[in-house]
């Protein structure tokens, strides 16, 4: 069993695991500004399926939690002029039973949707590229 | 050591090491968990369910959480589920 999250760019599926951590990251995000959305996708080789897909945000880089800030939607298609219109409610324990988990549906036996990904700096906050984690949950067979 | 093991119909052993679970899940009678040593087994002649649950942060690292077994009756799910770390068992409908 080996997961993949691939990130949309230029219309390619490109393995997160291969590029250096920024590059799947935000870049540079002002006070106020609203990020790049980042569209990224869990695949899982050599299982018969994977099920009950979860995403976590567990890590917000040094930036103080609050609601509307780290924006989640999961879709069936890629859009790359799509902004999120859901935030994380929450930063995950790392736990599958969090309620801050968010559900993702499956878009095929192998894949999930595609989740789409930014955030919303706000005023006085620092914001360090690379630092923001997001964690997978999922059941396999 | 962690495993599942499964008994198909004509009374030949199925275990995870070898097999595709989507290709033998019907011929399945009887489903058994070890956990290092200890064995649950459930009821046999039911409609059976197993799998692992497995976190990734994205792009790193990959971990088993737990894994589980169960069956599906009247529509009902119901899983014993054991966490790989602490070995503690839970049982969820």
């Amino acid at each position: 069993m080996t997961p993949i999250t691939y990130i949309i760019q230029n219309d390619k599926k490109i393995p997160i695991n291969t590029l250096d951590a920024k590059s799947s990251t935000f870049g540079m995000v002002a006070p106020l500004e609203k990020s790049q959305t980042n569209i990224v996708q869990l695949f899982v080789t050599d299982v018969a399926s994977i099920t009950n897909i979860q995403l976590a945000l567990i890590d917000t880089g040094g930036i103080v939690f609050s609601p509307e800030i780290f924006g989640v939607d999961s879709r069936n298609s890629i859009d790359t002029n799509i902004y999120p219109e859901s935030f994380f409610t929450g930063i995950s324990n790392k736990d599958l039973d969090s309620q801050y988990n968010i559900t993702v549906n499956n878009l095929n036996k192998y894949s999930s949707e595609f989740i789409y990904l930014n955030m919303n700096v706000p005023i006085g906050q620092d914001f360090i590229a690379g630092t923001i984690r997001y964690q997978w949950f999922f059941d396999y067979a | 050591m962690k495993n599942w093991e499964a008994t198909g119909k004509n009374g030949y052993l199925i275990t995870e090491e070898d097999i595709n679970w989507d290709l033998v899940k019907d011929e399945v009678v009887s489903l058994s968990l070890n956990n290092n040593g200890q064995k649950i087994t459930l009821p046999n002649n039911l409609e059976y369910v197993q799998g692992k649950t497995a976190s990734a942060t994205l792009g790193g690292q990959v971990k088993i959480e737990s894994r589980f077994i169960g069956f599906i009756k009247d529509g009902v799910k119901f899983v014993i589920r054991v966490d790989e770390e602490t070995n503690e068992i839970r049982i969820e409908l």
